[in-house]
């Protein structure tokens, strides 16, 4: 989401057509039979020109950017699959007609919503783009064209306040546009409690395999858990899970495989929502049901600390019973 | 290089100083205003400046030259007085020391070598951030070059520099 105003948004991207007249006294500085500073010092000047536009706020407002498009893209792909779930909704009504079409108008209102955001997705995708090319990127083609580039009579054409004023206007309506896509999944949700399943799509979660093999990596001062989907530990789903990010059933059946010869004498503690702690797999193989799960930790046999709690990401609430 | 043209140049680069503090704090950070204006200065000393300052010495050098020429010629003279004894023909050599040739000669390029020492320091202190009094340290004084006393400074100068007596 934005955290600027439209106001400071325009006065951020006014930056590299108000320093036109700054641009053009360089130029005059290197032009001529007799240049006052050589084209090497303008061209430092210039640099130490666009330095300050394209630092501060700058690096934040495009940033964010950044996150705006990646989140519409995320909730319109929310949206897009909310869709079959309606189609659900649509096949539990029945021969409910009136709830029928209440469910075919609220299915074209998330297409449409869906397809705003793709759009929106689109054009803050393009303003960005555009704009760290031409100013705000690293070498931008305006820095390294000046002498041609600000005083071509294309310049004013291409960018003026008017010009400045659409993007920060589309740049808003993204916004907007975000803003009625989590209201609306929001109410959704509340309608159809059921159907729509309760996820948020930011930092998306992903199922645990039935069969995992996992294996504390690196050695037993610092053991990090890695997930593999197979024997050979080769397929790995990773060791750096966020919180709640690992989804388990709740009646689903696990057989946990667990590998110690990296971090030698040590096992697999698994710890469930009680804080209880229900198994450890020395080199072994066992199943469990879901319910069991919350955190996985470390834990030495010999030696200590017996429970290596910190050194690892995995035991960090990772796992989501679903019922 | 002439007056002129160094003048000229000078004022460029000082016109570009007075756009860059004129966005201080509106577009541009203090420090790029700063970091910007020593680029342009660093430039601007070693290629306006110190190019037009080596002139300047030559001229200097000359006007001494010169100088102390008229003044030995001076002393010689007083030296035969004096060796002579009094001597009523001797009163045509005094008017001789009496002429523009001599004292008032003397005097000019002594006040030439001193402007030109002058000038030059004022436009030191434009570019060089080394100067006790580099207006570096003080943007503002840029501003002056858009004053009637920067114009008549600069008319005097220019009036001066084609009256060298070099």
């Amino acid at each position: 989401m934005l955290s600027f105003t439209s106001s400071q948004i325009k006065a951020i991207l006014m930056k590299p057509i108000q320093m036109k007249a700054c641009i053009n006294e360089v130029i005059t500085l290197q032009a001529g039979a007799t240049p006052v500073i050589s084209t090497s010092a303008c061209m430092d000047i210039v640099i130490e020109l666009f330095d300050d536009i394209r630092t501060g706020d700058a690096v934040t407002l495009f940033s964010e950017l950044g996150t705006l498009e990646a989140e519409l893209h995320e909730w319109s792909s929310y949206l897009y699959r909310t869709t079959d779930e309606l189609n659900a909704e649509i096949g539990l009504a029945g021969s409910n007609v009136s709830q029928v079409n209440a469910l075919r108008s609220e299915l074209t209102n998330v297409f449409n919503l869906m397809n705003t955001g793709y759009a929106a997705a689109a054009k803050v995708t393009q303003h960005k783009d555009q704009l760290s090319n031409d100013f705000f990127g690293a070498s931008p083609y305006y820095q390294l064209n000046y002498v041609t580039a600000y005083p071509a009579s294309t310049f004013d054409l291409i960018y003026n306040e008017s010009v400045i004023d659409t993007i920060v206007s589309e740049l808003e309506s993204a916004k907007n546009t975000l803003a009625t896509q989590k209201s609306e999944l929001t109410r959704l949700r509340a309608t159809y409690a059921t159907t729509i399943e309760p996820i948020t799509p930011v930092n998306s979660a992903s199922w645990l395999p039935t069969n995992v093999w996992i294996r504390a990596e690196d050695n037993n001062v610092n053991p990090r858990l890695t997930i593999y989907t197979d024997a050979n530990l080769i397929t790995g789903l990773g060791s750096n899970f966020q919180t709640d990010s690992l989804l388990v059933r709740q009646g689903g059946t696990y057989t946990i495989n667990y590998d110690d010869t990296l971090a030698v004498n040590t096992a697999l503690k698994i710890i469930d929502s009680g804080a209880n702690t229900v198994s450890i797999i020395a080199g072994t193989t066992a199943t469990y049901t879901g319910d069991k799960f919350r955190t996985m930790i470390v834990r030495q046999t010999s030696g200590t600390p017996a429970d290596l709690t910190a050194q690892h990401t995995t035991g960090m609430n990772s796992f989501v019973v679903v019922p | 290089m002439d007056f002129n043209t160094f003048s000229d140049r000078m004022e460029i680069y000082a016109g570009f100083i007075n756009r860059l503090k004129h966005y201080e704090n509106l577009l541009l950070q203090p420090t790029t205003v700063l970091n910007a204006t020593k680029i342009a200065a660093a430039e601007v000393y070693t290629e306006v400046y110190a190019p037009f300052a080596v002139e300047c010495n030559v001229i200097t050098f000359k006007l001494k030259d010169a100088f102390i020429e008229r003044h030995d010629k001076a002393l010689d003279l007083i030296d035969e007085l004096i060796g002579n004894g009094y001597n009523p023909a001797d009163v045509l050599k005094l008017n001789a020391l009496n002429t523009d040739e001599l004292n008032l000669k003397l005097i000019t390029e002594a006040e030439q070598i001193f402007k030109i020492y002058y000038i030059m320091d004022y436009y030191r202190k434009m570019c060089d951030e080394t100067h006790p009094e580099s207006w570096l340290n003080d943007l503002n004084l840029f501003q002056t070059i858009n004053d009637v006393s920067y114009s008549n400074l600069k008319t005097d100068t220019t009036i001066f520099f084609s009256n060298l007596l070099y």
